[in-house]
């Protein structure tokens, strides 16, 4: 009997064939050995620079130097973190299309395999990498203790809300490969979900609705346990006042929950990962077992799109244009999505102008609201651009259309200009709701009466429009010029890089720094230099609507709430946003140029 | 001046050898057919001719243009089909074939012609709203033999068109394809239903390991693998005792006994059998049949090549 329960544990776990496999294989890819060295590049770059810079500030006394050592400590936590939120969902998604494109599970079901056998063993598989990456850091945080200032505690801490995290991303993406609701388009969901979830939870936990009270630093409230960074930031910085009034009801694991949210976050997602397990190991042959038509497939029905004829359209002179435009991008369910999105963002705007003049929302927030929605809308815009630029060649290659194509006289040339302009008018089309949105409020506010600001010091009020009218065309120019860059950068991955899933993350990474770099620089410029610092704002199409909708705000102490200076302002603004625009075409061109010559040779060494 | 022709071609990726010194040649109407093993170099020869792989070493020639060089002067001569069908998302048989009529620079109301002829020849009038990820394999196939004609070019390179088609639908590609062949289309097929090429190609090429062990008519296939005349033998009963007198009878160099039936092999300097027939009579052996052994391409094919893959 003992020997009996041994054998199963022991298949179960260390002996799993399916682990095992997967163990021997990545121990000889050669590609998984270039990104842990790159990853602990970037940990070991980011601590000696931090090392220099911190030490150089300090006079070498031992509590200056502990102290610097808990930054530094500080900085590869939350740089560990974020490389550990960037590489599980890639190598974890894998499991959602592999298993079901490859109809492996249908083989793995026919063996003697027990259920609990496959779905762990289909998560270690997938977790194996990941956790070695963590595990291969460790070093590198024990050179944080040799000043002192950084506890054990805080080190395992860290590591645990890391390997987590990447244990609960791991458990969704077999869930869903167990369930078989999942296919190679899934990843993308699964990956742009993950984001917006960290992303919206910490523009929430940073919203006024849980800003700290005047005075108070390090507040807590119930969002830290949810967030993974934010569990890390009650590691590192602990919360020095509680809400007397959540803590005051709250008990037991409550408790726990407001004072100790990082302990939350590992035991929750633990759980909720262990109860995926659970529940996979249940039905893993039963889901398999079902013949059963899928959601999407009963969604199609009902709405009358799974035809299996209809009326050609006429095809455009440039038919690789033609396909970006009409037939890829918006086909199937992304139409449904597409038309989702474009009803939703309309009637959104409509809402929130009706909230404005009616009076249910002040002009204070209708701004915050107007802005956060504007971003929002173009966030998601930008995020499926990425992905339908970086999967317009590797699908063609994946599929084998691209052959297809490269036997017939169509150029490099015409073909990348065809994908560019295809591209764009889908973009083009999406991007009509913020544009839209923007100008609903901009000819409201012709209409109306423009709302008052006043200066933080007191004094004489000034009216600023919710979105003037020119800054529709502003927004309009830069949002398209980023968006044009955002689908060359992408169509460059999607040349240069062999999967759609690589591709895909690869252009949301470059994409997303380039975002958040230029909207973090342009910020800092608009509030700091003056007359140029706009300038460098209108780089960011972010910064460009917090221009439209709250100058005052961006510019901040550089204003002074004065019309003639709010004239000059949306003039220069206007100006900039042609300048924007040009530089980015700029770009455009530079990048298209630089694949037209490059295709041939990419494509034949591709093909070898 | 033959339409196709390979001088030296060698392919090599990494360490893999698919091609070494293929020396082809495929005048202009012929209907060739490419046969060899799987990973024999079939699809490497025929993805370098339709300009999508570039040679390691040596020449291809498509209407006397060089493959590399030469390219873009090839591809509106030639029609790939390859042994996939590459489908798009939500596209109509019609929009298909417009997509690709567009990308041979067919606009306008010549497009609608063309497309609007494509399909008749094919047979897929009826079809023309279907969308092309809802076609049957058969149908897929059809419709890119449409797509491959829409340019009307000389030469059409075939891919393994027949794999994964019923057997109506083979008989199907096969009387198209014997329509293109009297268009005076030059065609190069690679396949594996052997019979089939026999009944469509004037001409065949066997590689093997990436080497073309032979090349010529059907006949000369047929004429180079026949090592020997063979009697399949079959009697009422007494088997092994006939393989004993057959054995010891003078002109007759192997007997072997396969399911109730004698297959003899006969010596070269055999001029006819009778003497076998008269043996097994004056050994009052119930005879049934006697007949020489069929020979056809599946046999030659099978004498000719070693069964070696790469």
């Amino acid at each position: 009997m003992s020997s009996l329960t041994n054998n199963y544990f022991w298949r179960l776990v260390p002996g799993n064939p399916i682990f095992v496999r997967v163990v021997e294989a990545a121990a000889r890819r050669t590609r998984h050995a270039l990104i842990r060295i790159g990853y602990l590049g970037v940990l070991v770059l980011v601590a000696v620079l931090s090392l220099l810079a911190l030490t150089a500030q300090t006079g070498g006394t031992l509590t200056e130097l502990s102290q610097q050592s808990a930054k530094l400590f500080q900085i590869i936590s939350y740089l560990q973190l974020a490389l550990a939120c960037l590489l599980a969902p890639i190598f974890t998604a894998g499991a959602i299309t592999q298993e079901k494109d490859n109809q492996t599970y249908n083989v793995l079901l026919s063996t003697p395999l027990s259920n609990a056998q496959i779905v762990l063993g289909s998560l270690l598989s997938r977790l194996y990498f990941v956790l070695a990456l963590l595990a291969s850091g460790i070093p590198i945080f024990l050179i944080t203790q040799l000043y002192g200032g950084v506890t054990g505690r805080s080190i395992l801490l860290s590591f645990m809300i890391a390997a987590s995290t990447a244990v609960f991303t791991g458990a969704v993406a077999v869930a869903i490969a167990v369930v078989r609701v999942g296919t190679g388009k899934t990843i993308f969901a699964f990956y742009i979900v993950i984001s917006l979830y960290l992303v919206a939870l910490w523009v929430l936990a940073e919203s006024a609705l849980f800003a700290p009270p005047a005075g108070q630093i390090n507040w807590t409230s119930y969002l830290p346990a949810l967030h993974p960074f934010l569990s890390l930031q009650a590691v590192l910085r602990p919360p020095e006042s509680l809400p007397p009034e959540l803590l005051a009801g709250s008990t037991g694991l409550g408790r726990l929950w407001l004072t100790a949210p990082h302990y939350a976050y590992v035991g929750w997602t633990l759980s909720a990962s262990a109860v995926m397990v659970t529940l996979g190991t249940i039905f893993v042959r039963h889901a398999h077992a079902r013949t059963r038509t899928d959601w999407r497939r009963k969604l199609r029905l009902w709405l009358g799109g799974n035809r299996q004829t209809r009326p050609p359209r006429t095809v455009w002179a440039n038919p690789v244009a033609w396909r970006e435009a009409a037939t890829r991008a918006s086909a199937g369910g992304k139409s449904l999505m597409r038309w989702v999105f474009l009803v939703g963002g309309l009637a959104l705007g409509v809402t929130l102008l009706i909230a404005y003049t009616t009076g249910q929302l002040d002009a204070a927030m209708t701004r915050a609201a107007l802005q956060a929605t504007l971003w929002v809308e173009l966030g998601i815009v930008l995020l499926v651009l990425c992905n339908v630029s970086a999967s317009a060649i590797t699908r063609e290659r994946e599929d084998g259309t691209l052959d297809l194509l490269l036997v017939t006289p169509i150029t490099s040339r015409y073909y990348i200009w065809g994908k560019l302009r295809g591209l764009l008018s889908f973009a083009a089309v999406l991007l009509a709701v913020p544009v839209a949105t923007a100008l609903l409020f901009a000819l409201a506010g012709l209409l109306g009466e423009q709302p008052t600001v006043t200066p933080p010091l007191g004094g004489a009020g000034l009216a600023i429009p919710l979105m003037p009218i020119e800054a529709v065309l502003e927004l309009a120019l830069v949002m398209l010029a980023f968006c044009a860059a955002t689908i060359m950068i992408a169509l460059t991955m999607s040349l240069k890089v062999r999967g759609t899933i690589g591709a895909v993350i690869g252009s949301v990474a470059i994409v997303g720094t380039a975002a958040l770099g230029s909207t973090a620089c342009g910020r800092v410029s608009a509030e700091t230099i003056p007359v140029v610092g706009p300038l460098v704002g209108m780089a960011s199409p972010f910064v460009a609507i917090a221009l439209a909708v709250s100058p005052h705000q961006v510019l901040g102490r550089e204003f002074n709430y004065l019309p003639a200076e709010l004239s000059r302002l949306r003039w220069l603004l206007l100006a900039f946003s042609f300048g924007s625009a040009a530089a980015y075409a700029l770009v455009v061109y530079g990048l298209y140029s630089s694949m037209v010559k490059s295709f041939d040779m990419v494509i034949r060494r591709q093909s070898r | 001046m033959p339409i196709i022709q390979t001088i030296n071609l060698t392919k090599r990726y990494g360490n893999l050898l698919a091609l070494s010194n293929l020396n082809l040649e495929i005048e202009e109407g012929d209907c060739y057919g490419f046969i060899g093993p799987n990973g024999a170099g079939k699809t490497t020869t025929i993805r370098i001719l339709a300009t999508l792989l570039q040679p390691t070493w040596g020449e291809a020639r498509v209407c006397n243009y060089v493959v590399g060089y030469e390219s873009r002067k090839i591809r509106p001569l030639i029609g790939y089909v390859p042994d996939f069908f590459g489908a798009y998302e939500d596209m109509a048989v019609e929009e298909y074939l417009e997509f690709f009529a567009a990308a041979y620079g067919i606009n306008g109301k010549q497009r609608k012609t063309v497309v609007g002829d494509v399909l008749e020849l094919t047979d897929l009038v009826y079809k023309r709203d279907a969308l092309v990820n809802g076609l049957s394999r058969g149908m897929q196939q059809r419709l890119s033999l449409a797509r491959v004609l829409l340019h009307d070019p000389k030469v059409l390179l075939l891919d393994e068109p027949a794999s994964g088609l019923d057997p109506r639908a083979r008989i199907e590609i096969r009387e198209l394809l014997k329509e293109l062949k009297r268009m005076g289309k030059t065609i190069l097929i690679s396949s594996h239903i052997l019979h089939e090429l026999a009944e469509l190609c004037n001409k065949i090429g066997i590689i093997e390991q990436g080497e073309l062990i032979f090349s010529g008519t059907v006949a000369e296939a047929l004429r180079r693998s026949r090592v020997g005349t063979v009697l399949h033998i079959s009697l009422t009963d007494r088997l092994p005792e006939a393989a004993e007198l057959l054995r010891a009878t003078h002109g007759v160099k192997e007997v072997l006994l396969e399911d109730s039936v004698l297959k003899v092999g006969l010596s070269a300097e055999a001029k006819d059998y009778s003497f076998v027939a008269r043996a097994l009579l004056e050994g009052r052996f119930g005879l049934r049949e006697l007949r020489e052994e069929e020979l056809n391409l599946e046999t030659a094919f099978m004498r000719l090549t070693k069964g070696l893959v790469q």
